[in-house]
């Protein structure tokens, strides 16, 4: 399938030029365009030797952590060579995972790291909320949240460790990690709706016995009473009709499941499913799914791993067990990204062509190349899924240095918003990445 | 039209009527000369003289109104005896409040939970399960500091407790600069650097309705107000500093007034070269002001569910709230507060119904069904028998249904039912119906445990056991709450709230010196009500006002109080002849124009609240336009001017001279001797309830006057019984405000004792709506 960004370097027309077209009829965004991005964090670094495919181009090997892809391999693009190169305060967890999505430097502060100097937040916005504003500012492509952020273990505290959204300078934003909570942002009024209709049914049968025993001048009060129940019952009737048109049925989400570690893989998958359901519905186009968080110390225990991951991540190259259980812990997030695929890839496109996975561009992210080493460079980023950004996928890509912002130019020039530089503007020379 | 409206001064008096003869007379005359604008029983006739003809002036008075006013287009046709012997009539057939219980007794009205006693009970409900509701914070103020000499709000291991300390905070304004906070003897912190702070204590929230906190800070800091949990309950999160700039950051919580909340604020500096921290608030209608140490206490408290689903405000036409009517969108807000209160029954039912960790499944849901049974009596204010309850419970919280699900529509259903809403309607015979009503009246809320325990012992039978409630619940603090808001109605405090004033002609006026005034009067309100003596008249007469530094420079005794700090001292102010609340410059400014005094609106609060005569409103509005007057006019002259025609003196009579009384205080309550060189006129004379003429040469006269005045006392004692019963004195018989006149007179006009007297009274009436009785 053609997408504009291909027909448009046919034509020779360089990206600079697309706004002054995308007033033109055939170019304006439509339902079988809709166009997502998921962005999903995993932690601590990988362990390379068992991540990056041994060979460029269409055909590679997928190694061990990326085998829960490997039905989707034709639609993974495996980008290598693509390096965090923010500087300044912070320690590299901290700058990994704050800069990551912002492409910019952190405030001097007062959060101290195990090494480095001080920092506080993001000097700017990120990719994920710049996209959303796009989006949100123009009337087709506006949804009525514009953007979820999704969390799975994320530790209750905010610091810049914890955080990789921001809406602008200093101002991160919290994911969501209690599916209850997701549940009653996406969905709370309806709830409660369903819920207030039945207790008015039993309010109503109070009402009528209480002021049986009521002398009429006392009566009057409950009566008027009694008939605003019933028109308050029959406007929440009226708009439960109106809302039984959302497409994509309500999850069910086990209320009383305790933010645990222990109930992370449960937890996981709510989220999963939450999100797909609520881009089903168009609530969003933007998402982020962040596990735990940099430094994360959870314990897998779901997998017979009872180290905290951050710990384990420190071990040395020779520490084979080490590294045995952070390949499992890698693949483990590969499996939830997997299943997201999944759901993306069985789901029809609302209102529009294929699967969501042909809409929805999937971005899987790490803080750190490895995690022993800190290094910021080789982050593993992978793309999958979103024919409909233009991106060229079954290919396993091997890019000399490149700064990372120049991955989030090349994504907002597939949706259709050619920015020039995103966050520190030095590390934006030589534009965009070729991805298509 | 205006010349046929009759302007009747209907005064609050209790003055027997003289004997009766001649009242056939009196009838002849009426129908002659009076029926065709008042209509046959004196019930109106629209067009003419459209309100009924009820009121409370004493016969004499009655009279004298005659014969100077009626007929209005015929002055002078009905004087001497004729006048009296149609006042006779009228004052027995219809005019008098007796003449009317009479004929039909005033009944109490059905009536639903006014929103502070919704939001009290639910708060009060929940807290129920948690322990200490209403203690009333002790003397000591401030929040408990300790302060580390690490960032993580912990000492160092090896210094063995050498650089930690502990200390009570005034406040939290605090510039440490580049160094640390200076240590007590025996501490060393091991770095300039690096330390940390955490205050805690409790908050004292004067008033209902929505807190804005404010975090000054270069450094981290997170706060917490009214939520204990410590992982992600907080209000403000500014841990990450940026630059060692000053950030400000803010939050907002909604609180209801009189009670106590947790706050916990912590604070560490970090590698960074200066220390701040300061924490403002500003209270509903307030102004941003750094948060006074009189309302932290070092103590620590429970949190307290304070909705903050925003309600339509209750009917206030009788002069108080009260739940007569309902809408649609009050019964939205309902709904959507008990949405509101379940979803936090819910996040914190492990906690309420004492779930342990280690508690099997079925164990947990036990203990949850038996706190729902309790949460509903508790709420219904009753006490199921053993098979109701299994029978409620099994329908209600189903034993095979979703514990979570169903909890919360049982919540939703316990607070919108009419078991809770309207507790007349279903208040049960006896002991139960007394704790109901005691709550209600001296606490806007639910029975707590002892009242619970009391009714279930049926302990709360006789007048002697009621009263004995009655004052052991005036010494918590919702019933200081409750009498908060008497005074907020009776003083009208809220149009102070809104208050600005011509920035030339006072430039010392400001925002902050108008929430310094409120505070002024409320320490004044509360030393006098709470404090030894309680007595009503004290209201009136002192000759003092609370003073802080800022204040006392405005008001003439610029060193009267220290400057720095928040501390507020009464001083004595003789020489300036003030009077208690009747020359509280808050209320004067209040009512006040924004560049002049308002002798009008002074007078007529005066008259209603502080005289306790009744005032009709104005035949016609006359808007006072100061421009149309000669400029050299004092402002007695003009409203002199203004109000002298015959139909305005029919109530300027009185207002005027009242008002006239306190213009001796400027716009803002400054006092002064002269206006636009003129000597200040103070002094008047008017005609009190029972016809007698007196004489006024300034405030304290009037002052005095009120405070020995028995109509002044009734209509106080009126006003508070409405404000506490929410409903009307008289409908608890013909008698009830004489008894309460004669118990506050004979008690030397203790305020706590006439609140122990209406709430034994209102409490052991008889089932209260009249239409109950007939119906059993």
């Amino acid at each position: 399938m053609k997408t504009r960004r291909h027909f448009l370097r046919n034509l020779g027309l360089s990206a600079a030029t697309l706004p002054f077209l995308s007033g033109l009829p055939g170019f304006c965004e439509s339902r079988i365009n809709r166009q997502r991005v998921i962005f999903v964090f995993s932690p601590n670094g990988t362990i390379p030797q068992e991540f990056w495919p041994e060979a460029e181009g269409t055909e590679f090997q997928l190694k061990r952590i990326l085998q829960p892809l490997a039905s989707f391999q034709d639609q993974l693009l495996v980008l290598r060579g693509v390096h965090n190169k923010i500087g300044g305060d912070g320690d590299r967890h901290m700058r990994g995972m704050s800069c990551l999505l912002t492409g910019t430097e952190l405030f001097p502060g007062n959060i101290q790291g195990g090494s480095d100097t001080p920092a506080g937040w993001a000097k700017g916005i990120s990719i994920d909320q710049e996209l959303k504003n796009f989006l949100q500012g123009r009337k087709e492509t506006r949804t009525r949240f514009g953007s979820l952020e999704f969390g799975v273990a994320v530790p209750n505290r905010a610091d810049p460790w914890t955080r990789m959204c921001y809406a602008g300078p200093n101002q991160p934003v919290a994911p969501i990690d209690d599916p209850r909570q997701i549940l009653r942002k996406l969905y709370g009024q309806m709830k409660d709706r369903a819920t207030v209709s039945s207790v008015l049914d039993d309010v109503r049968e109070d009402l009528s016995s209480v002021a049986k025993h009521l002398g009429a001048e006392d009566r009057a009060l409950l009566d008027q009473h009694l008939s605003l129940v019933r028109d308050l019952e029959k406007q929440l009737d009226q708009s439960a009709r109106e809302t039984s048109r959302v497409g994509y049925p309500v999850p069910e989400i086990d209320p009383s499941i305790e933010l645990v570690n222990e109930n992370t893989p449960q937890i996981s998958r709510m989220q999963i499913d939450l999100l797909v359901n609520a881009l089903a519905n168009d609530m969003a186009r933007i998402a982020t799914l962040q596990y735990m968080r940099s430094v994360g110390q959870a314990r897998m225990s779901w997998l017979g791993i009872d180290e905290g991951h951050h710990g384990l991540s420190h071990e040395p190259d020779e520490n084979a067990a080490a590294v045995e259980k952070l390949v499992r812990i890698n693949e483990w997030f590969c499996g939830e990204l997997a299943y997201l695929v999944e759901r993306l890839a069985a789901t029809r496109e609302p209102g529009g062509e294929g699967s969501m996975l042909d809409h929805t561009l999937v971005v899987w992210l790490n803080e750190l190349g490895k995690g022993n080493s800190h290094t910021l460079e080789d982050i593993p980023f992978v793309l999958i899924g979103g024919k409909a950004h233009g991106i060229l996928t079954g290919r396993s890509l091997k890019f000399d240095k490149v700064a990372h912002n120049r991955l989030w130019l090349s994504l907002a020039h597939s949706m259709g918003h050619p920015l020039e530089s995103f966050g520190t503007a030095v590390h934006c020379e030589g534009g965009p990445l070729v991805l298509g | 039209m205006a010349w046929k409206t009759i302007i009747l001064l209907v005064l609050a008096a209790g003055a027997a009527p003289l004997a009766g003869h001649g009242a056939e007379r009196g009838e002849v005359i009426y129908r002659k000369l009076c029926a065709e604008c008042h209509g046959a029983a004196g019930e109106g006739v629209d067009g003419k003289a459209d309100d009924p003809l009820h009121g409370k002036l004493s016969l004499p008075a009655l009279a004298a109104k005659i014969e100077r006013t009626m007929p209005e287009d015929n002055v002078g046709a009905c004087v001497g005896e004729e006048a009296q012997a149609v006042a006779r009539y009228i004052y027995d057939a219809f005019y008098s409040p007796a003449a009317r219980l009479k004929g039909r007794p005033v009944r109490q009205e059905m009536a639903r939970l006014t929103v502070p006693q919704f939001r009290n009970s639910v708060a009060d409900l929940v807290a129920s399960f948690r322990g200490n509701a209403g203690q009333i914070p002790g003397p000591e103020r401030g929040l408990t500091g300790q302060y580390f000499g690490r960032r993580g709000f912990s000492g160092d291991k090896e210094l063995q407790g050498k650089d930690k300390f502990k200390r009570v905070d005034p406040a939290i304004q605090f510039d440490f600069g580049t160094g640390l906070p200076s240590l007590p003897e025996g501490v060393s912190f091991p770095a300039q650097d690096e330390f940390s702070v955490r205050w805690e204590g409790g908050l004292i929230a004067p008033t209902t309705g929505e807190y804005e906190f404010v975090l000054e800070t270069r450094n981290g800091a997170m706060l917490w107000v009214n939520n204990h949990e410590w992982e992600g309950g907080h209000l403000i999160d500014a841990l990450v500093a940026g630059s060692n700039e000053v950030r400000k950051a803010s939050g907002r919580v909604a609180l209801i007034g009189g009670r106590v909340y947790p706050i916990r604020l912590e604070f560490f500096k970090y590698k960074e070269v200066h220390a701040l921290i300061r924490l403002f608030w500003k209270r509903p209608d307030g102004v941003l002001e750094p948060v006074p140490a009189r309302m932290l206490t070092p103590h620590w408290t429970h949190e307290t569910l304070a909705l903050k689903t925003p309600f339509p405000a209750d009917d206030r036409s009788a002069g108080y709230e009260r739940g007569n009517a309902v809408s649609r969108e009050w019964l939205e807000a309902l709904t959507d507060a008990a949405i509101e209160a379940a979803d936090s029954v819910i996040g914190h039912v492990n906690e309420l119904a004492r779930v342990k960790k280690e508690d099997a499944p079925e164990v947990r849901r036990e203990k949850i069904r038996t706190f729902a049974k309790e949460f509903v009596e508790r709420a219904w204010r009753r006490e199921f028998s053993e098979a109701e309850r299994e029978q409620f419970l099994d329908r209600r919280l189903p034993k095979d249904a979703p514990l979570e699900a169903s909890l919360k529509r049982f919540v939703i259903y316990t607070l919108t039912s009419p078991q809770f809403l309207y507790p007349e309607a279903v208040a049960p015979e006896g002991d139960w119906a007394v704790a109901s009503r005691l709550a209600l009246a001296l606490w806007d809320s639910i029975p707590d445990q002892r009242l619970r325990e009391a009714a279930r012992k049926h302990q709360l039978s006789t007048r002697e056991q009621v009263a004995k409630e009655a004052w052991r619940m005036l010494s918590d603090a919702r019933a200081r709450a409750k009498l908060g808001g008497f005074f907020e109605h009776w003083l009208e405090l809220d149009r102070a709230a809104q208050v600005s004033k011509d920035p030339k002609r006072f430039p010392e006026f400001s925002p902050a010196i108008l929430a310094d005034l409120r505070t002024s009067l409320d320490l004044f309100v509360e030393e006098v009500v709470w404090g030894e003596s309680s007595d009503y008249r004290r209201l009136l007469l002192d000759d003092g006002l609370y003073l802080n530094h800022r204040l006392a420079a405005v008001y003439g005794v610029p060193n009267a109080v220290p400057a720095g700090g928040d501390e507020f001292r009464r001083v004595a102010l003789p020489a300036q002849g003030r009077a208690g609340l009747v020359t509280h410059p808050y209320l004067l400014t209040s009512f006040a124009y924004h560049d002049n005094t308002s002798p009008i609106h002074r007078g007529v609060f005066l008259t209603r609240h502080i005289v306790g005569m009744r005032l009709k409103p104005p035949p016609e509005a006359i808007k006072f336009e100061d421009g149309r007057f000669d400029p050299n006019l004092t402002m007695r002259e003009k409203v002199t001017e203004l109000t002298r025609s015959q139909s305005c003196m029919g109530c300027h009579a009185t207002i005027n001279p009242l008002g006239f009384s306190l213009e001796h205080f400027d716009s803002i309550g400054r006092w002064r001797a002269q206006e636009k060189g003129k000597p200040i006129q103070a002094a008047g004379e008017f005609i009190d309830a029972n016809g007698a003429a007196v004489k006024l040469s300034g405030a304290r006269d009037l002052a005095v006057y009120a405070a020995d005045s028995p109509s002044a006392h009734a209509s106080f004692i009126a006003q508070l019984f409405d404000h506490l019963a929410k409903q009307p004195v008289e409908s608890y018989g013909p008698g009830t405000a004489d008894r309460l006149l004669a118990a506050f007179t004979g008690s030397g006009f203790k305020i706590r004792n006439l609140l122990v007297e209406i709430a034994v009274i209102q409490s052991l009436a008889s089932t209260v709506p009249s239409s109950l009785t007939a119906t059993r």
